[in-house]
């Protein structure tokens, strides 16, 4: 009994190093400012009073205590704030954020308003939201707890924070492994349940959506074992996650797997952002330690001389 | 450090069970009062609003609309519902499924669409709402030689009021370049 203790007490608190986390901030902050960059021209259409969802429909009771863009701007209107300025002022700080995010320059408090402004937009455009703000959304919550300003960042460049290996950075690794496992379990056991991902007509459906349809794939009806095996695969890949990311033996091959599944999503249905952030969470919770360059790296040694350094 | 090692790890457990809760059990639905608007909160801000059951159990129908704008003079123009920006056609698509999925909202959508492109138009003086559900047979049907076809599942007409026409309206969304 003790010994199963020890093995699970180590699994969440040995010391682990922070660079996975460090990759994992990088990566998330370019992301969601490129998507900042490619949805700036219509943030009055997608979150303004009078776009596509007049705050009046929007603003109905959300049931929860989050602040919405709607209810800032009445805050606000006393001061002579108008509505699109507050749209804009909201995007523009949750971009600084981004870019202060991306640099690891304060990174905690940076990561913490990044986080909540998300939220904020969140629960103001969620009509418009897709699988990408899901995402994008628990990763900003991960760097908002976890440790990824100790690598790669000015936090660590100046010595306010150490690359050496600690609990918090494992702990956040877990945290984010585990969140996974739950992310593809309960995709994959949806679609067990679907007729359409049994018998392969899923795929198609998929694929043959104009809003996804990047090549025509209408020759997928001449082969439907072919979508038989492609939505079987899906399954197996989703379902199976939850177990053979774990053993060293089966971890690169299923990680190889899942992030094939989606390189094809994004070549396939035209959803580029969404898989790369897919990728970037698989990558930083079970591929970045696999890298040998990574795992061979001293690193308390060599931060704590560089902290005393600066 | 001991107690900071099980408080972490504790902490950890808690969110993830919460997280489990909310897809599997729907928690925050099921709890009433302050418990549950907290729980709702705690929701959003984790990133578990959404279930995660991307195109499952079923891919649900494409659904695509246009405006048809008509001027004073009876002169016509038909602006699509899309983009050619990829990240902003798929919101756009959010928008018209969430908008056209459901029959009781569909008047209450189709009137916020019309009123931004009124907005923007103001030359307009009608703005017809159309929307239409992708069809798709399955792919033995396809082999029969049965094609996908658009059916029109909402069709409105929505005129500005005359007393509007004088008004200022504040400089909401711009015409973007994917509805020009």
């Amino acid at each position: 009994m003790r010994v199963v203790w020890t093995r699970v007490a180590d699994f969440f608190t040995a010391p682990a190093s922070p660079r996975p986390l460090g990759f994992f901030r990088l990566a998330v902050s370019t992301l969601a400012l490129i998507q900042v960059i490619l949805l700036w021209p219509y943030l009055l259409q997608l979150y303004g009073n009078f776009g596509f969802v007049q705050w009046i429909i929007v603003e109905a009771d959300s049931g929860n205590w989050l602040p919405s863009i709607g209810k800032l701007c009445l805050w606000l209107q006393p001061y002579g704030v108008s509505a699109s300025s507050c749209v804009f002022g909201v995007f523009g700080l949750y971009a600084v954020g981004l870019g202060c995010l991306l640099l690891g320059w304060r990174t905690r408090l940076s990561a913490v308003t990044v986080w909540l402004l998300h939220s904020m937009t969140v629960n103001s455009g969620f009509m418009s939201l897709y699988g990408v703000d899901t995402m994008l959304h628990i990763c900003l919550f991960y760097c908002a707890w976890m440790p990824v300003g100790s690598a790669f960042s000015l936090d660590q460049i100046r010595g306010r924070s150490s690359a050496a290996p600690t609990f918090i950075a494992n702990l956040g690794l877990r945290a984010l492994q585990l969140h996974l496992c739950i992310i593809y379990l309960n995709t994959g056991l949806a679609k067990l349940r679907g007729v359409q991902w049994r018998s392969g007509e899923a795929i198609w459906h998929a694929l043959m959506q104009p809003q996804f349809a990047v090549f025509d794939m209408s020759w997928l009806a001449s082969v439907p074992w072919l979508a038989l095996v492609m939505c079987w695969s899906v399954i197996i890949i989703e379902t199976g996650y939850v177990i053979f990311i774990w053993p060293a033996k089966t971890r690169p091959f299923w990680l190889g797997a899942t992030i094939a599944l989606h390189v094809g999503i994004g070549l396939l249905m035209g959803l580029w952002i969404f898989s790369l952030v897919m990728f970037v969470m698989n990558f930083s919770a079970f591929g970045f330690n696999l890298l040998p360059r990574w795992n061979r790296a001293p690193t308390s040694e060599l931060d704590l001389a560089r902290t005393s350094v600066v | 450090m001991r107690l900071k090692k099980v408080l972490g790890t504790s902490l950890v457990l808690l969110h993830l069970l919460l997280v489990a809760a909310f897809i599997w059990v729907g928690l925050p639905a099921r709890v009433p009062g302050k418990l549950g608007k907290a729980l709702r909160t705690y929701n959003n801000l984790s990133g578990s609003f959404r279930d995660y059951t991307y195109f499952a159990p079923a891919v649900g129908d494409g659904y695509k609309a246009a405006f048809i704008l008509e001027d004073e003079h009876g002169q016509a123009q038909v602006i699509d519902f899309l983009s050619a920006n990829k990240e902003v056609d798929f919101r756009y698509q959010c928008l018209i499924t969430v908008g056209m999925q459901h029959e009781e909202l569909r008047d209450v959508f189709a009137q916020s669409w019309a009123a931004l492109l009124l907005g923007s138009h103001p030359e307009a003086r009608k703005v017809t709402v159309m929307a239409k559900r992708n069809h798709l047979p399955t792919m033995s049907q396809y082999r029969q030689g049965q094609r996908p076809i658009w059916v029109t599942v909402y069709a409105g007409e929505f005129v500005r009021r005359e007393d509007e026409r004088n008004k200022t309206v504040e400089p909401s969304a711009s015409t973007p370049p994917g509805l020009p």
